[in-house]
């Protein structure tokens, strides 16, 4: 019965952490839109909503907290907490690099379009997916498709520096995009970095499910 | 979350026991509010249970008693001289550490509490003490044995069946002293079900030298040694960040 | 022992020999007065009008006894076990309790070869509110103390007040040593009866035979020490 009332609070605080999810998606989704079609009141947005999901992290931050606190919780229970605690760490960095890239995508905006060097679309609809699934894992508790992320991300550098490396060809032919050209390149990282940020909330949901860390292991393939 | 303004349930204000020359509980003050559960911890011989005691004045039955400070209970002074001990105790229920039951069949045993309140066998007391016995969340283990002796039943059963008994009494406060002392591992987290799902209801008062216990059933916690009252606070903050060294060792367990 | 505990103790020993020595002038000098309605003289003839008396005792038995019964659970339930007169009560009861049964009938006895002729029912009567009264009393108390507390405490916490603790829980669970007590102080009654029919039987032959009798120094004597070692066994008890 106690059991019982622990798991509600369980799936109140994953209900928490998945709106939070939600919020940081939707400001990914938004942000890669602002900078694909220079729409600057977007990217406000985008940093607009950022002081919401700062909210969520500190209540979901005390709840885990009075949760430990309150249950000592152990085995499964005792993962969630932990991985929740994690989780929420990275859903929060992902909504500042979102951010970020919203600041860049306004300053791109104030200068003349770049010609189109990369396939942004077909990069972040990567990584796009990427977060999607990750949160998908969590929600279903999948580790296989937790796993998956980290090799998913091998993936993502691999487009990273390939686009760093086009970049760098195009500014070296036109040395006047410079400017434009080093947003562009902070841009890309921040997007490498949501993948990473991605492929570290599945290396947690993996932990909840197997109990195994697997960060910092190599992966097979 | 919406904090409604609560008029608090008892409100103790330089409360000091006597047991004789012992001086039992030194100058308490604090407010039990509704719709909570308020539970204090410490080790034994601290207090507890003479502190619970002064509510439904059952020290009055101790030799040598004394008591200075005030108690008022839903407005009321629980210890002026036109108050009635017997009309105190019928607004609190008990259950004690042990579970006492009466030389009665399971039905009577609840069907006590009811009698006290002037409600004699009838529909009406039958419909009383199958609700309480819900409450109680016994209903479906007992229901075939109505008549039979408590004996039958296992210490857990007996306790939830001193809850029932207790809730027929219609209280207005619910006082659990160390409840699930005598109850092992399957029975301890079905009584403390029964605390949180009756605080909707009633205001409690949970006494436990279960420190874990009392972290995850109750709101606000009172920390008592040696008859004081170190720390009274919301129970997440005597967990996570006790102001005092005292409480700080005690719920790591260092102290008692 | 302290120094209240033997204060107590001695004015209860005072008290009671006070009341003994107020009997004892009730019944030789004030009852003995001819026509006083208590001292009904015995004829003396009949062993069947001795036995007869007995059995009109038995309704008074069943008083006495219903009487200290009502008066241990007043004792227990509504005095406080601290107060003065509850300890000289209790005290006065355990040195009445602690004299044995035969004493009595040697009193009785002996109250009825002194005053030929006036074994009135004024003696029986003291004799059996004697015999059964302290004893019933004291068992009655022991099996209302016997009662545990918490059953008390968890009828109290419901809110039932003194005479419905009493009623529901106290005294059906004392019931049985009540009852217990009550056959004890039976059997006491019993035996006496039976002394007095004897001593009835031997008396006309003793006082065809000597014509008088006189009771030797030495049985005061023994019956004087038996009962100090009676008050001095209730005094050490506690
Ligand atoms: N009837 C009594 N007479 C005298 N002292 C008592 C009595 N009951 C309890 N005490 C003393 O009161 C103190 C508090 O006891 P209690 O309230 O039972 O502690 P807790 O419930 O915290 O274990 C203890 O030191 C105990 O020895
Ligand atoms: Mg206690």
């Amino acid at each position: 019965m106690m059991q019982h009332y622990l798991e509600t609070e369980l799936k109140a605080l994953q209900h928490q952490l998945l709106k939070m999810g939600g919020i940081a998606e939707t400001m990914f989704r938004d942000a890669v839109q602002s900078v694909l079609n220079r729409d600057e009141e977007l990217a406000r947005r985008v940093i607009a909503v950022d002081d919401t999901v700062d909210k969520l992290e500190n209540d979901i931050e005390a709840r885990c907290i009075q949760l430990i606190a309150r249950h000592q919780p152990v085995a499964f229970e005792l993962r969630y907490l932990v991985m929740a605690q994690k989780v929420n760490r990275n859903i929060e960095r992902l909504a500042d690099k979102c951010v970020s890239i919203a600041r860049r995508s306004i300053e791109l905006i104030s200068y003349p379009p770049m010609p189109s060097i990369v396939d942004l679309p077909s990069a972040t609809q990567l990584i796009q997916e990427m977060v999607n699934d990750a949160f998908d894992a969590l929600v279903n508790r999948n580790a296989e498709l937790a796993k998956k992320l980290r090799e998913r991300d091998i993936k993502v550098n691999e487009t990273y520096q390939q686009m760093v490396d086009e970049l760098y060809l195009l500014l070296s032919d036109q040395p006047q995009l410079i400017q434009p050209g080093f947003s562009l390149l902070i841009l890309f990282r921040h997007l490498e970095r949501i993948g990473d940020l991605a492929a570290n909330i599945g290396e947690e949901v993996y932990y909840l499910v197997k109990g195994e860390v697997i960060r910092h292991t190599i992966i097979e393939q | 979350m919406k904090t409604q303004k609560k008029a608090p349930t008892l409100q103790i204000s330089g409360l000091n026991v006597w047991y004789g020359e012992n001086h039992i509980l030194k100058d308490l003050t604090f407010d039990v509010l509704p719709r909570q559960v308020t539970a204090f911890i410490g080790p034994s011989n601290s207090g507890k249970t003479a502190l619970v005691r002064c509510f439904n004045r059952l020290n009055d039955f101790t030799s040598n008693f004394k008591l200075t400070g005030e108690i008022i209970f839903n407005s009321k002074d629980i210890y002026s001289p036109k108050t009635k001990g017997s009309d105190i105790a019928k607004q609190i229920g008990m259950v004690f550490q042990h579970p006492i039951l009466f030389r009665k069949s399971i039905y009577e045993n609840v069907a006590y509490g009811a009698r006290l309140q002037s409600i004699r066998p009838s529909v009406e007391q039958y419909t009383i003490v199958e609700e309480c016995l819900k409450k109680a969340q016994l209903w479906h283990e007992v229901c075939d044995d109505l008549q039979s002796s408590p004996d039958i039943l296992s210490n857990g059963q007996k306790q939830r069946l001193c809850v029932a008994r207790a809730l027929a009494a219609d209280p207005e406060l619910l006082i659990f002293d160390e409840p699930c002392d005598q109850l092992d591992a399957t029975e301890t987290p079905k009584l403390e079900a029964i605390v949180l799902s009756l605080k909707r209801q009633y205001p409690i008062i949970f006494v436990t030298n279960k420190r874990r216990q009392a972290a995850r059933v109750s709101d606000v916690a009172g920390f008592l040694y040696c008859g004081e009252l170190v720390e009274f606070g919301q129970t997440e903050q005597i967990f996570t960040n006790p102001k005092d060294k005292r409480t700080e060792d005690y719920v790591t367990g260092r102290l008692g | 022992m302290n120094r209240s505990e033997l204060i107590i103790q001695i004015i209860a020993l005072a008290t009671l020999i006070i009341a003994c020595v107020l009997v004892w002038i009730l019944t030789t000098e004030v009852f003995h007065v001819e026509g006083d309605i208590l001292s009904v003289p015995m004829d003396l003839d009949s062993e069947s009008d001795l036995i007869d008396r007995l059995y009109r005792m038995i309704p008074l038995l069943c008083v006495a006894m219903l009487l200290s019964i009502a008066f241990a659970f007043y004792i227990e339930e509504w005095l406080s076990e601290t107060t003065w007169y509850y300890r000289i009560i209790n005290q006065h009861i355990s040195i009445l309790a602690n004299i044995p049964s035969l004493i009595y009938g040697i009193l009785v006895v002996c109250i009825f070869l002194f005053q030929v002729g006036k074994f009135s029912n004024f003696t029986l009567v003291l004799a059996i509110v004697f015999l059964v009264v302290p004893v019933t009393i004291q068992t009655t108390q022991s099996a209302i103390r016997g009662v545990d507390l918490s059953v008390r405490e968890a009828a109290y916490a419901l809110g039932a007040n003194r005479w419905q603790v009493i009623t529901d829980h106290v005294f059906p669970r004392a019931f049985p040593k009540i009852t217990g007590g009550v056959f004890t102080v039976i059997s006491r009654v019993l035996a006496i009866a039976v002394l007095l029919i004897i001593v009835c039987e031997l008396r006309t032959s003793i006082i065809q035979d000597v014509g008088s009798y006189e009771i030797s120094s030495n049985v005061f004597v023994l019956i004087s020490l038996a009962l100090l070692s009676c008050v001095l066994s209730s005094f050490l008890q506690k």
